[in-house]
């Protein structure tokens, strides 16, 4: 029996075969190789490569790739979250950790209880089915909180909390 | 009143933009406009300071919640930005509006708090910081602004900020009396004073100090029945004042080419503390029109220590003199300021023995010419343990104005 590590290559190596395809296959896909998909999803910052993001809304299979390389790099994943449909997600766990988006006067805020202190994520990032997605900063916990303010007037910021609302998206919470 | 809150920094002054109640939030937090993640260092200190365990929140009726706490630009470390915080809460407790854009007071403050909100004493890089502000300052001010620069205690003197209206602070408790006084007197006449939710400046010292709780109903009524007691007693004098002969001696008419004192005349305590005072809407009649007089109080409580000692003290009970009785408050007195209008003739005032054994000016003559615009400044001396005067008696006498107590004794 393969151990977890070997399946997870698999899946990996198999997603850059497909990649690569796509690279082959897809002339109106940007020209993007597997090793770039995965230095992008594995990136310490939240740089936003747009050939990449155009990639990733066009095809599955490198979506599927990329989501592989964040999910080995994430402190914690919640593929989805338990909602009626047409409902949005306002609490959902991301591991141990609990998220949630408060609506306040003029604003989201983004609420992110961690349950221990160490280690601490520096990044989240958020991705729908259809591709879609973006990465975002996390500042310091205070009393292990970290709140982000999403200012409905940001048209980048409302977007975000709009897809982590979603309960289809899938959320990482990346170093 | 729309007040401009500056929070200075080595960097450049900083504005408050804003302090908005998030009453759903789990922690209060730290944010400018341009970014979507709250300050870090700062954020957490000013959630343990705001919070509910925290010094503000005892000091201020905040009610339950969190903050979010606006500025115009970062702040990248350090706490003196606590006491213009702190102030801009008190502000707004108070009714006032915090703004960026044409303000009608501009408050510069800084200094870090202790968990009792005493003021720490440290450099703050104050000739640093002002350098940086006094463009914006002076910009206000141009504009016609109030400008009202709060310093910590240990402050050196910086010339330039001779003409505008400075203090040094020891604490939180002065530094938001002396905001309610520039707040109200840098109110538009006619302008109803706001619904306070803070109490008002001279109780609030007394209460942050005391570290009381929210007031009950008793010390209401405590004060209505005080007041009550004090009109009753002052009415008594106003009797007696009336059937007794005069006791303040005769005064020959002066000319006033003829006084001993031109222009503004300071006691202890320094002019400064009189020049903050509400401006009153001089009336054309009375029994001496333009003439004001003000008590000053200990900002710390019923002691004149802080007024001795720092010349801070709280402005109180600024009446026109048309009257020839003023009711006096003995709790807390530290001073008498008499300041004439500047379209007011110049008058003379005559005080009698008594009223020279418990209240002196600068040199201890009986009598003081006071020019339009100026104001004199009489420090209480002694008690003596005598029963304090209730009332100041005034009678116009041949030219000048007789002052001596009425209702003190007898």
């Amino acid at each position: 029996m393969p151990d977890q590590t070997e399946r997870d290559m698999e899946e990996l190596f198999a997603a850059i075969r497909d990649a690569k395809a796509i690279e082959r296959r897809t002339a109106e896909a940007p020209a993007v190789s597997a090793a770039r998909l995965l230095k992008y999803g594995t990136r310490p910052n939240a740089v936003v490569d747009l050939d990449v993001e155009r990639l990733l809304r066009a095809s599955t299979p490198a979506r599927l790739m990329y989501g592989t390389a964040l999910g080995r790099a994430a402190r914690a994943v919640s593929p989805m979250a338990a909602a009626a449909a047409g409902e949005r997600a306002t609490r959902r766990m991301i591991g141990e950790d609990l998220l949630e988006v408060i609506e306040e006067d003029g604003a989201a805020f983004l609420v992110l209880r961690l349950a221990a202190d160490e280690p601490v994520p520096g990044h989240l990032e958020v991705r729908s089915p259809a591709g879609e997605g973006a990465r975002i900063s996390l500042g310091k916990p205070v009393r292990g909180i970290i709140q982000l303010r999403l200012d409905h007037g940001d048209a980048e910021l409302s977007r975000i909390a709009d897809l982590v609302t979603q309960p289809d998206s899938a959320i990482y919470l990346l170093p | 009143m729309r007040i401009s809150v500056i929070v200075p920094t080595t960097a450049g002054p900083r504005a408050i933009v804003g302090i908005i109640s998030r009453p759903r939030l789990p922690a209060s937090l730290v944010i400018t406009a341009d970014d979507y993640r709250p300050l870090d260092d700062i954020t957490e200190r000013y959630d343990a300071f705001a919070g509910p365990a925290g010094p503000l929140r005892r000091a201020l009726d905040l009610g339950d919640g969190s903050f979010e706490l606006r500025l115009d630009a970062g702040i990248e470390t350090g706490r003196s930005w606590e006491l213009p915080v702190a102030l801009a809460h008190a502000a707004i407790a108070a009714g006032h509006e915090i703004v960026t854009e044409a303000p009608e007071l501009v408050l510069w403050a800084t200094g870090a708090l202790d968990p009792d909100l005493a003021v720490k004493p440290d450099d703050y890089h104050l000739a640093d910081k002002l350098a940086h502000s006094r463009a914006r300052l002076d910009e206000a001010r141009t504009a016609g602004a109030r400008i009202l620069v709060l310093l910590p205690d240990t402050a050196p003197d910086i010339a330039w900020l001779a003409d505008i209206e400075h203090h040094r602070v020891g604490d939180f408790a002065t530094a938001e009396a002396l905001l309610a006084v520039a707040g109200k007197a840098a109110r538009p006449a006619g302008e109803p004073a706001p619904s306070p939710v803070a109490p008002s400046p001279v109780a609030q010292p007394v209460r942050v100090l005391a570290g009381d709780a929210p007031r009950s109903a008793e010390p209401r009524m405590m004060a209505v029945v005080a007041a009550a007691i004090l009109l009753v007693v002052a009415l008594l004098g106003l009797l007696v004042w009336r059937l007794l002969p005069p006791t303040v001696p005769s005064v020959p008419q002066t000319p006033a080419s003829d006084v001993a004192d031109s222009g503004p005349v300071a006691g202890n305590g320094g002019s400064a503390d009189a020049s903050p005072a509400t401006p009153v809407a001089p009336r054309p009649a009375g029994l001496v029109p333009g003439l004001v007089l003000v008590e000053l109080r200990d900002i710390s409580g019923d002691s004149c220590v802080s007024y001795l000692m720092r010349g801070t003290a709280t402005i109180d009970n600024e009446r026109i003199v048309d009257d020839g009785l003023l009711p006096l408050k003995a709790a807390g007195l530290c001073a008498l300021v008499w300041r004439l209008a500047d379209d007011a003739r110049p008058l003379t005032l005559h005080f009698d023995d008594d009223f020279l054994t418990l209240f002196m000016a600068s040199d201890r003559r009986p009598r003081v010419s006071l020019q339009p615009g100026a104001a004199l400044v009489m420090r209480l001396v002694q008690q003596r343990g005598e029963r304090p005067p209730v009332a100041i008696g005034l009678r116009p006498d041949q030219g000048a104005i007789a002052v001596g107590f009425a209702g003190r004794r007898g």
